[in-house]
């Protein structure tokens, strides 16, 4: 195996955060597709990757140029995993820094994610996340009116 | 803590290697060690992911372009006996979201490819530059494994969130 467990896993956090980044919803969508997603402070909960599709479209604003300007951390990455099991959990931090037309480069969004993993054929897949947020800061370019974010709409 | 030669003496890994690499990379540029930054590109192509096809010259011009475009700060006197260099940046690169991609049955040898994201933040105390994030962005690596060792052949830089640069850039071109 040339990745070790630990490293495919931090990838599917990262892939996550990348296709947010990207506007590529569906990418989110393929990633959490087994995944159940629940934010702690709210209680939503986001099954399915169209669901989560959904969820990123009603809840994340896409600028002129079709994507989000925003850049997605996650960092501080704490893993339990049991590899005989095929198991594993793992916590983060996320960050989300944003920068567009007259909105000065800053720090939007942040806060914690609870992740399970399990491994499937021989891959590992999200099989569980809940998004705690923790700091939100001015969210006035980020996120459209009148959504319950959610899923990994955050 | 003491840790026992199975945890703390195995053999790293390549997933090690290469975020090492990146690592040094940022800790290079903000030490303002600037020939030695190159230096890790010495096998490499550099570009700005604006326009890929624009590459960013050898390690002496990569080494050129960073000190003719970085402004440098003294940094307290003792910082620098016990550190090196003692005209730096003052900006610290946070590095993280290293998503790696190693592929060891490529024809011309083991390669690896890493996407990972920076922020860099700035604080300059003597004209009251208050610390904050100044640029964010990504890098697009690609690396090869040769005598055993990791090294970069390719990094595209993304530049993608802009914030106050008057205090890190002597110019306006990046």
């Amino acid at each position: 195996m040339v990745l070790e467990s630990r490293d495919e896993i931090a990838n599917l956090i990262f892939l996550v955060d990348e296709a947010l980044d990207d506007g590529r919803f569906e990418a989110v969508g393929a990633l959490l597709a087994h995944a159940r997603c629940t934010t702690a402070t709210t209680g939503t909960v986001i099954v399915g990757s169209q669901a989560v599709v959904d969820d990123c479209r009603r809840s994340i604003r896409l600028h002129a140029d079709g994507l989000p300007h925003t850049l997605t951390l996650s960092t501080n990455l704490l893993h339990d995993i049991d590899d005989a099991a095929g198991r594993a959990r793992v916590q983060s931090v996320f960050t989300v820094w944003q920068q567009a037309d007259g909105f000065a480069l800053q720090p939007i969004l942040a806060g914690a994610q609870h992740d399970t993993f399990e491994r499937v054929d021989g891959r590992w897949r999200f099989a569980t996340r809940e998004i705690e947020v923790r700091h939100a800061g001015d969210l006035s370019a980020h996120v459209l009116t009148g959504s319950g974010s959610s899923g990994d709409g955050r | 803590m003491t840790g026992t030669a199975a945890t703390h003496g195995a053999v790293r890994s390549s997933a090690d290697e290469i975020r090492d690499l990146i690592h040094r990379y940022s800790w290079l540029v903000d030490q303002a060690e600037f020939d030695e930054m190159a230096a890790l590109f010495e096998h490499a192509v550099t570009s700005n992911g604006k326009d890929s096809s624009i590459e960013m010259g050898s390690p002496a011009e990569l080494a050129a372009m960073y000190r003719g475009n970085h402004r440098l700060y003294d940094v307290d006197v003792g910082v620098a006996e016990r550190e090196g260099p003692a005209r730096r940046p003052l900006c610290r690169h946070l590095c993280t979201n290293v998503i790696i991609d190693i592929d060891d049955g490529h024809p011309s040898g083991e390669r690896a490819t890493a996407r990972s994201k920076y922020v860099v933040q700035q604080a300059v105390a003597e004209t009251g530059f208050a610390l904050q994030a100044i640029v964010a962005g990504r890098y697009h690596d690609t690396f090869e494994r040769v005598d055993g060792r990791w090294r970069f052949v390719e990094r595209v830089f993304f530049v993608d969130l802009v914030g106050d640069l008057s205090a890190h850039h002597l110019s306006a071109a990046h």
